[in-house]
């Protein structure tokens, strides 16, 4: 692909990400979604031992100590993959486990943790949402309650990806009593600390290679220095790392819905009705061509937030836009490309079935449409004023 | 010791060729990938990186002959692990059969001196002739081993490496040097680092011509007389029905019989 955004050194890094994932994730594919479950730490391995984990982050903990436009490269190939699941894992460990880790944890902590995350040795995890407080994250009930120069956890976490596979969380729970986002702290669990448990691993609409978990916190300690950042940044820590996850999110999606438009091109140029290929109905060629033209639109939106994030801006309102129009988006095409596959679209020998399914995260997962929305109006002001008491 | 892997850079495996009725032909990726490294100079790329690893090879230099686009075959084997890549290319080299390849090949392994083993591909996908590394080391005067499914030993002057043949495989020893041509048994090749990504692209790769090699006339003595394209296979399906599986497989053997296919 010729490219303002992207160099001959940037086209051999997509072209090696592409044969990982045709070579080491899509041949895996159905095998994976039936077990529920793919191996992290295996392929985790592979991918750390080739420096994929730790793009953007500094040299001196293995990282490859380059920009973001490398690990959009790097999105942008996994979310081509025959199956959502993995890659949501893969960017579970680049993109929203270990952002806050990477930028504001201790050097002892990046080393102990971080360091291990980049070479994949170590299976990260994200754990914010809580059965009653998902996108509502100033909702949490989670405790972290200091005793001597520890702190204990108590609490649950759920929706946690890569959740049965995890070494380590990047945890948000409550330090203080102070109400809303100030008294909390982010936080490094190990899980396989005293008091950590796997309550269940969801089953779930899509996205089924990748196990999804309930997480138990019954009086788990950790050392005050696993704690990422001042105690009580937490909430601000978390929503900073939340930009990167939903750029990550957004980029994935941009290339998924691509693969899924161009195979549904290749389908309707191979299927014939009344004598004629499929794709020759104006109606078709013309919603295919008018869906691109959405996905490109969402491509540029995501490449100015790339820009936006590598200058160093809040990129909190574009991101949000981003994420809002992907996920709204990525439905539109599922549905759209499905409804042209037909009966072949329905059937689970097809993986038109299976993209269909991975598409609904998008709206719902790492803060859903609704709560994008609120960033939006917050950002434009345009939120209802707070009557005076 | 050094070691030479002897590369071109090809069209992707899923382009499309297409041969015009004037002979000319082109090679068109519908996905719009890129020229590649030959998908069987990987393992031969890999099998000089081990050489290095596990044999105590110095150097381990990747050569291609071709324009200026190739040297992104060669930023390949740099990002693999090769240490060193050079340029074969030169107007004079235009239209080179293998005989004019292996000719400049032989000559750039003689001025890198002191090579002892050269690793080819077992053909490259777009000629697919094979030719070249048996030619090369006619050039040379060295031993070719071809069909290479495994290097067991190297030492003492000589290396001992298993060939994989139609019925079977053998084991044979050869006084260095040796020009050896791999298959795709004998190992599985990496991938290019990050890290060995970014290096490559950094790289200056120096550009030997004629002058440097000493060598003139390459051309080629083969003369294409007539290219065309292989007539489009003609064929038909038929459903074998029944009502049962039973009935259904003894309908195909029938058929099968009938058609003398068993």
């Amino acid at each position: 692909m010729s490219s303002i955004y992207f160099n001959a050194e940037h086209e051999a890094f997509r072209q090696m990400v592409r044969k990982f994932v045709e070579t080491e994730i899509n041949p895996h594919v159905e095998e994976w979604e039936a077990a529920g479950i793919f191996p992290a730490h295996q392929l985790f391995k592979k991918m750390g031992n080739l420096g994929l984990l730790g793009l953007t982050y500094p040299e001196e903990y293995g990282g490859g100590g380059v920009d973001y436009w490398y690990q959009t490269i790097l999105m942008e190939e996994i979310g081509k993959a025959d199956a959502a699941g993995p890659p949501l894992g893969i960017a579970v460990q680049t993109d929203m486990a270990t952002p806050a880790l990477a930028e504001n944890g201790s050097d002892t902590l990046k080393r102990e943790y971080l360091a291990p995350a980049i070479a994949g040795d170590l299976v990260a995890a994200i754990a914010i949402s809580e059965p009653g407080a998902g996108s509502d994250v100033a909702g949490i009930k989670t405790w972290a309650r200091r005793d001597g120069g520890d702190y204990l956890i108590n609490g649950s976490k759920m929706w946690i990806t890569n959740g049965t596979q995890a070494d380590f969380l990047c945890l948000l729970a409550r330090t203080s009593d102070e109400r809303g986002f100030r008294g909390m702290s982010l936080f490094v669990v190990p899980t396989q600390a005293a008091g950590f448990s796997v309550s269940r691993k969801l089953d779930k609409l899509g996205h089924r290679s990748s196990d999804t978990a309930i997480l138990a916190f019954d009086d788990v300690r950790v050392p005050e220095a696993n704690r990422i950042g001042p105690e009580g940044m937490g909430f601000i820590l978390q929503m900073r790392q939340f930009q990167r996850e939903r750029l990550a999110g957004t980029l994935m999606g941009v290339s998924g819905m691509e693969k899924m438009i161009r195979r549904t091109i290749t389908y309707c140029r191979e299927r014939e009705t009344f004598g004629q290929p499929l794709i020759d109905n104006q109606y078709i060629h013309f919603r295919i061509a008018e869906l691109l033209t959405e996905v490109e639109a969402l491509r540029q939106l995501a490449y100015h937030c790339v820009r936006l994030y590598i200058a160093g801006e809040d990129v909190t309102k574009e991101v949000s836009m981003a994420k809002l129009k992907g996920g709204r988006l990525s439905r539109e095409v599922a549905d759209t490309c499905l409804q042209f596959h037909g009966g072949m679209g329905y059937v689970e020998e097809y993986p038109m079935a299976r993209y269909f399914r991975d598409s609904r995260l998008m709206s719902v997962g790492g803060g859903a449409d609704e709560i994008m929305l609120g960033i939006i109006a917050k950002y434009e002001d345009i939120l209802p004023r707070r009557k005076k008491a | 010791m050094k070691v030479v892997v002897c590369t071109k850079q090809t069209p992707s495996t899923t382009a499309d060729l297409t041969v015009r009725p004037d002979g000319s032909v082109s090679w068109d990726d519908p996905g719009g990938k890129p020229n590649v490294v030959n998908p069987w100079d990987e393992y031969s790329i890999e099998e000089g990186i081990r050489l290095k690893e596990n044999h105590g090879a110095s150097d381990v230099i990747a050569l291609t002959m071709g324009g200026d686009e190739s040297q992104e075959a060669l930023k390949t084997a740099l990002a693999m692990g090769c240490t060193e890549a050079i340029l074969l290319s030169d107007a004079a080299f235009a239209g080179a059969d293998t005989l004019g390849t292996a000719k400049v090949l032989a000559a750039a392994i003689n001025k890198v001196g002191d090579v002892q083993i050269a690793i080819f591909g077992k053909s490259a996908i777009d000629g697919d002739t094979g030719q070249t590394a048996v030619q090369t080391a006619r050039k040379l005067g060295w031993t070719p081993l071809t069909f290479v499914s495994a290097i067991t030993a190297v030492g003492n002057g000589q290396i001992t490496v298993e060939r994989l043949l139609d019925d079977g495989k053998e084991t044979v020893t050869a006084p260095l040097p040796v020009v050896i041509s791999t298959v795709k048994e004998i190992n599985e090749p990496r991938y290019p680092s990050f890290m060995g990504i970014r290096k490559a692209s950094r790289a200056t790769i120096p550009v030997w011509g004629a002058g440097d090699l000493g060598v003139d006339g390459v051309g080629s003595k083969v003369d294409w007389s007539k290219v065309y394209a292989l007539p489009a296979r003609e064929g038909s399906v038929e459903i074998i029905d029944g009502d049962s599986v039973q009935q259904k497989a003894a309908k195909l053997v029938a058929k099968l019989f009938e058609e003398k296919v068993i």
